[in-house]
């Protein structure tokens, strides 16, 4: 019992460091692709630092500030039934739907906060950001078929534990399709270029976060870093094949080398959304959800009927 | 089990000073000067101040250039948006005794009495390095714990209330809020009839 | 120089209008001087002639005459040629009024809103002059305008109470 909350402790601490350093990865490979020289790679805790200790905080009633809480409240706990290496506090019972589904409440909780705060650029923000999430279901969903046909089964830890002996999954050319699928997917949740029409600058003032300041926006950086943990880590688990490492004796070794292994995926899938993101502009919100209801969907369609073959 | 936050001070003033979000405000002549200042060749990311389009996410006021009495009115509503602590820094000569503006009708002669500035920055427009050595001056106040505008605006707000007052006329809120109002309720006649 | 063009736009337009006088200044710019109760008649006379767009509309005040000559400043397209079209009208705010032009040229209503905020000018016809356009309330509410009888000096001294240090009737100013 102490142990598992003991567990569960150093993993939340574990990711919420290594999704600060990822969102300075971002903002410096950014940089350093526009041929500035950029922050430094620990910016983005000195931001929620400043965040946090602001001395004013303006709310705007109870649904304003449940929601944030919500947002984190359900980061945590998505991340806590990824299976990490081979540690894991619930990872008997995470199913794909079940992260999946935890990992979409956030902007639903954000929605909630936004749209009581009676301002009209987070009432199109919340707008927009629903509409995208209605955009991503689709393939989403052929992903995740393709991969329950595939392995015949629904639990994370059953794939990640088949991809020790059959190779990882991306070289099954059904499962290429559905990575292919699901990366484009994971832009959109990223909330990066092309499509972060929710977060969009410059356009709709930061949309729904528009009225967030000082302590509601340092928690809401902090389950940004968590969020980005969580997706970059589902996503190697089960598409890049997820490390347990058995090779050596003792058993600290064993999960600090596989944390290594897990570390190095996630930071190439994390690079490759940065890259894309450096690059593309935004589109609009009916371009966004005509793209995704095409060309990603009939590629997760066909890898559905060709994993089920 | 409170924990006695003073201790920390140190800490928070780094981080304080070097992660100032700026107001996407920019008034005057000098916005022209912010986009140089941004780009590559004068990066100011790696002090880690980035634009923020929203006023209740950010610290720092950029007043660039001259002030006219209806920027000031929305300059007052924005910096009033802001959570505390804010800093405010002034670009030009224009805010600090009217510039080349001294005898025109709509330019404010002296900021200081509407909006307490922290650090202001003399030239016609300053250049970029110029805005930098600015910048150095304000993270040392905020190192020292000195940069107290907006602890200065609390105290004396009758003070500065007064002084707007005077400019504007009594109520100026409201009356700024309602000054459309019957334009566009007759638009709406219009295209109704229509 | 070759000012044929002009020369023949200029007699052209003066046939139909025996009223107006006009001149060729230089390559590409005419000139046109009419009484103010033609304006309407001759700008509609332009407009079928090419001249497709209004660039600005000027006031100037002569004190010593006691009149407010008003420029129209019209651009065509096709000939390449700016036009200028005077008139004066007389200078007292109540006998100041001029037909508006807003259904020649659509533009027309915003210049003479900035004409009106700025020179008490009427423009008959536009329902759209009190409108907000520069100047703040109070600042209307104190009569400020461009008018040369207006003390700009006096008026900036009261407002912003930081000019005492300056007297009006030097010619150079040492800050």
């Amino acid at each position: 019992m102490i142990e598992t909350a003991l567990k569960a402790l150093l993993i939340l601490i574990y990711a919420t460091f290594v999704g600060f350093m990822f969102m300075g990865i971002i903002r410096i490979v950014t940089a350093r692709i526009h041929r500035r020289v950029g922050p430094p790679i620990y910016q983005p805790i000195l931001d929620t630092i400043k965040l946090l200790s602001k001395k004013s905080n303006i709310t705007h009633g109870l649904i304003y500030d449940f929601g944030v809480i919500y947002a984190l409240g359900a980061t945590i706990l998505a991340l806590m039934f990824i299976p990490i290496g081979s540690i894991g506090v619930l990872r008997a019972y995470g199913d794909l739907v079940l992260i999946t589904f935890l990992l979409e409440i956030p902007m639903l909780g954000i929605m909630f906060a936004a749209m009581s705060s009676g301002n009209p650029y987070a009432g199109i923000g919340a707008q927009r950001a629903l509409l995208t999430m209605l955009a991503i279901q689709v393939p989403l969903g052929f992903a995740i078929v393709a991969l329950a046909e595939f392995y015949g089964t629904f639990s994370t830890y059953e794939i990640v534990m088949a991809q020790q002996t059959m190779g990882w999954s991306i070289i099954h050319l059904p499962l290429l399709l559905a990575a292919i699928a699901y990366d484009l997917v994971l832009q959109a949740m990223f909330g990066k270029e092309p499509f972060d029409i929710m977060i969009a600058p410059g356009e709709i003032s930061l949309g729904p976060m528009v009225e967030f300041g000082g302590k509601h926006m340092g928690i809401l950086q902090i389950q940004h870093a968590i969020a980005l943990f969580a997706e970059t880590l589902f996503f190697a688990n089960i598409f890049l094949g997820g490390a347990v490492v058995t090779a050596f004796s003792s058993p600290i070794l064993n999960t600090i080398a596989s944390l290594a292994i897990l570390l190095v995926k996630q930071i190439a899938v994390l690079l490759v959304a940065t890259f894309m993101g450096a690059i593309f502009p935004r589109f609009t919100i009916d371009q966004a959800a005509k793209f995704y209801w095409k060309w990603p969907t009939i590629i997760a369609a066909l890898g559905a009927i060709l994993a089920s073959l | 089990m409170m924990v006695d936050w003073r201790l920390y001070e140190p800490l928070i003033n780094f981080a304080r000073k070097r992660s100032m979000w700026i107001v996407a405000f920019c008034t005057g002549c000098g916005g022209i000067e912010m986009p140089p200042l941004m780009t590559s060749r004068y990066d100011l990311e790696r002090f880690g101040m980035m634009p923020n389009p929203a006023p209740r996410m950010a610290d720092l006021f950029l007043i660039t250039g001259y002030v006219t009495p209806k920027t000031l009115k929305r300059i007052i509503i924005t910096y009033e948006m802001q959570p505390d602590p804010k800093y405010v820094l002034a670009h030009g000569s224009c805010p600090l005794n009217g510039g080349i503006y001294w005898d025109g009708y709509n330019a404010i002669k002296h900021l200081d009495k509407y909006i307490p500035v922290d650090v202001a920055i003399a030239g016609c427009m300053p250049r970029p390095e110029a805005v930098m050595d600015g910048i150095k001056k304000m993270m040392e106040l905020i190192e020292t714990g000195k940069a107290d505008g907006w602890k200065r605006y609390k105290e004396n707000y009758e003070y500065y209330k007064k002084n707007q007052d005077e400019l504007f006329g009594e109520g100026w809120r409201e009356k700024t809020a309602r000054r459309w109002i019957p334009w566009l309720m007759n638009k709406k006649k219009e295209g109704d009839r229509q | 120089m070759n000012l044929e063009k002009e020369q023949m736009i200029v007699e052209k337009i003066l046939q139909k209008a025996p009223y107006a006088e006009g001149t060729v200044r230089r390559q590409r710019r005419i000139e046109f001087r009419i009484p103010p109760d033609r304006i309407r008649d001759f700008l509609m006379l332009l407009k079928e002639n090419n001249f497709e767009t209004m660039m600005q509309i000027t006031a100037v005040d002569w004190l010593k005459d006691g009149e407010i000559e008003l420029v129209y400043q019209m651009w065509s397209y096709t000939h390449a040629v700016h036009a200028f079209v005077k008139t004066r009208i007389p200078r007292d705010v109540d006998k100041a009024r001029v037909p508006t032009v807003r259904d020649i040229y659509p533009v027309a209503e915003t210049y003479e809103r900035d004409a009106h905020e700025f020179y008490k000018v009427t423009f008959e016809g536009n329902d759209k002059l009190e409108m907000p356009w520069i100047l703040e309330d109070e600042d209307k509410e104190a009569g400020v305008c461009h008018r040369k009888d207006f003390d700009m000096l006096g008026y900036v001294k009261k407002k912003y109470k930081l000019l005492d240090r300056f007297e009006e009737d030097k010619e150079d100013y040492v800050i």
